[in-house]
């Protein structure tokens, strides 16, 4: 029997598809403006920089207003995204086994998604560097550069244009290598496009004999097909 | 008919603000009597009452460390002051009877088509008692020159409609590097203390003597161009940014047209930002080095192609986005990116090798 969860609410949804087209936007935007001898994606070298930019603001909104839903309204921040001593001691390592051995044999995924756990103990780690370093990070080093001369004291403070862009190249790399591997787990359900559904319509469709009576217990689980 | 009136109208009359003289008139000038004119000295005289607000009045002081910079100092004062007499000072004005046009013909053909014309004469711009040559003035000065009309605010507004990052590009960039009609741009390099160019107070060359107290009283050129063939190449502007010596100085350039133009139109290419933005050998060809000597002139020595951005990447607060991003953080961002691709290709090829376990159900 297959048990529907809602996994996904609206508002987290309309933020993801955002941010994922605002991403991409930046990082082929971000090639050009970087190689502009060898890209020429977007025409003029100026368009680039003007979406780059725009891109970057949307982008640097949707993270406070995500920051602002989770923590406010949701309350559920720390939860969701903060690995606890159980992952910390155990859950890690038995996630990262399943993945690099057990998964391979065909053995089951030993974490069962609920919508108040909804991120294994590895995806937890992740998405904290992630969300909590990486993309503030990007987000800041990129508005210091984008307003060098009313932020200068700011930008003096950082150390100087260089090495601003500089880490702003080196936090972009590592959210493009993040958004490789987050594309290729999103990949590994029971069929590759298993788990990009709920991040479209919301429902996720999980098989009861494999949580093992744990979606009984989920508040907004709904029984049915 | 018209251009014909302005030549009569305003530039006449406004050239001799400007006060030059054909060098023709060099030779009666070295015969006036009572001064020593045209002597390698020829100025010194002059400038025994004139560089003293005392002697002759805020009106008639000339700064004398700027005027024996100026390019105007190596043809004397008598060149354009060619009407004072040998009972000077008389209580008389010393009066001009040579202008601008006199030496600078063409220059003065190209103005006279110009939009500035209406509005400015050469000394509106010029002042002749401290003119020097685009390789020998920072940016500052030369931006200096605009912003008596063009005022800094309103020109930031203005280029801000469409140029990106606008207050920036203009405090950084002198208005001819784009307001020209020269086709190429030459980078002019100096050294500057590191210090002034962090705390963003301007970069100022440093002094003579603080380089020639570098080298302990030898020859300053030889701290850049360490083989002494009159030429400095990549090899050698990594040593000095590598030298403990220099640690507290840096290169800052000025970029400039090639070509001193003075239509102020701007060529096509210059709205495409990749003129600047892009790495590799693109308009700005060619660059010198320049170090200030102890009569106040300046010495210059070429910088091998290809080199300027070696040079101007080691300024610790300049950055020049597209043109010098950082080979060594190119590498480190690609192994960043591999380091991303190993999960979907190791994984995924393993993925692939032991789909049967899962018997064709993934997990």
């Amino acid at each position: 029997m297959k048990t529907k969860i809602y996994l996904q609410p609206t508002p987290v949804r309309i933020w993801h598809w955002i941010n994922a087209t605002g991403f991409i936007a930046l990082i082929l935007s971000g090639i050009q403006i970087r190689f502009p001898e060898y890209v020429h994606l977007f025409g003029s070298y100026k368009s680039a920089i003007t979406l780059h930019n725009a891109a970057g603001l949307v982008v640097a909104i949707s993270f406070s207003l995500w920051f602002f839903y989770y923590k406010i309204i949701a309350g559920t921040i720390l939860k969701i995204y903060m690995p606890n001593s159980e992952d910390l001691r155990h859950g890690l390592l038995r996630q990262g086994i399943f993945y690099f051995f057990k998964y391979f044999k065909g053995e089951p995924n030993p974490h069962h998604t609920t919508p108040e756990n909804k991120f294994n103990p590895l995806q937890k780690s992740a998405y904290l560097a992630v969300m909590f370093i990486l993309v503030p990070m990007v987000s800041l080093t990129g508005i210091l550069i984008m307003n060098v001369t009313p932020l200068r004291e700011l930008v003096l403070l950082a150390g100087g244009l260089k090495i601003l862009a500089n880490l702003h190249f080196l936090f972009a790399s590592s959210l493009c290598a993040f958004l490789f591997t987050h594309v290729y787990l999103a990949t590994l359900g029971h069929t590759p496009l298993e788990h990009f559904k709920p991040m479209w319509t919301g429902w996720e469709e999980i098989d009861e004999s494999e949580t093992h009576g744990q979606a009984a217990d989920l508040g907004k689980a709904e029984t049915g097909r | 008919m018209k251009a014909a009136s302005y030549i009569v109208a305003v530039i006449i009359p406004l050239g001799t603000a400007l006060a030059l003289s054909a060098f023709t008139r060099i030779a009666s000038a070295a015969e006036v009597p009572g001064f020593a004119f045209g002597s390698p000295d020829k100025n010194r005289v002059c400038l025994t009452c004139h560089s003293s607000v005392g002697a002759v009045g805020k009106n008639n002081y000339i700064d004398p460390m700027k005027f024996s910079r100026s390019t105007h100092a190596r043809i004397g004062c008598s060149t354009c002051h060619d009407a004072i007499g040998s009972t000077h000072p008389d209580g008389r004005r010393s009066g001009i009877s040579t202008g601008c046009l006199d030496c600078h013909q063409a220059i003065g053909a190209e103005y006279v088509n110009s939009d500035h014309v209406r509005n400015a004469s050469c000394g509106s711009c010029h002042n002749p008692h401290t003119v020097l040559t685009l390789s020998e003035i920072s940016s500052e000065e030369v931006r200096r020159q605009c912003s008596g009309c063009h005022k800094p605010e309103m020109m930031w507004s203005q280029h801000a409609r469409w140029l990106p990052q606008a207050e920036l590009h203009l405090e950084t960039i002198p208005c001819i590097t784009c307001h020209t009609e020269s086709r190429e741009l030459v980078v002019t390099i100096s050294i500057v203390g590191k210090k002034m160019a962090e705390s963003g107070t301007g970069l100022q060359p440093v002094s003579h003597a603080a380089l020639k107290r570098l080298v302990q009283g030898g020859d300053i050129r030889r701290i850049i161009d360490r083989d002494g063939d009159q030429s400095v190449s990549i090899a050698e502007l990594k040593d000095f940014h590598k030298n403990p010596l220099y640690d507290e100085y840096c290169l800052a350039g000025v970029m400039t047209p090639s070509k001193i133009s003075h239509t102020f139109k701007i060529i096509n290419n210059r709205w495409d930002c990749t003129y600047c933005h892009a790495k590799g050998p693109g308009a700005v060809k060619s660059s010198s080095i320049i170090l200030p000597m102890e009569d106040g002139s300046v010495t210059s020595i070429p910088v091998e192609k290809g080199a300027i951005l070696e040079a101007l990447n080691n300024i610790p607060d300049l950055y020049l986005m597209g043109s010098s991003r950082n080979e060594f953080m190119n590498k480190i961002g690609l192994a960043i990116l591999g380091g991303g691709m190993v999960m979907p290709v190791g994984h995924g090829v393993l993925r692939f090798l032991t789909r049967r376990n899962r018997n064709g159900k993934e997990h």
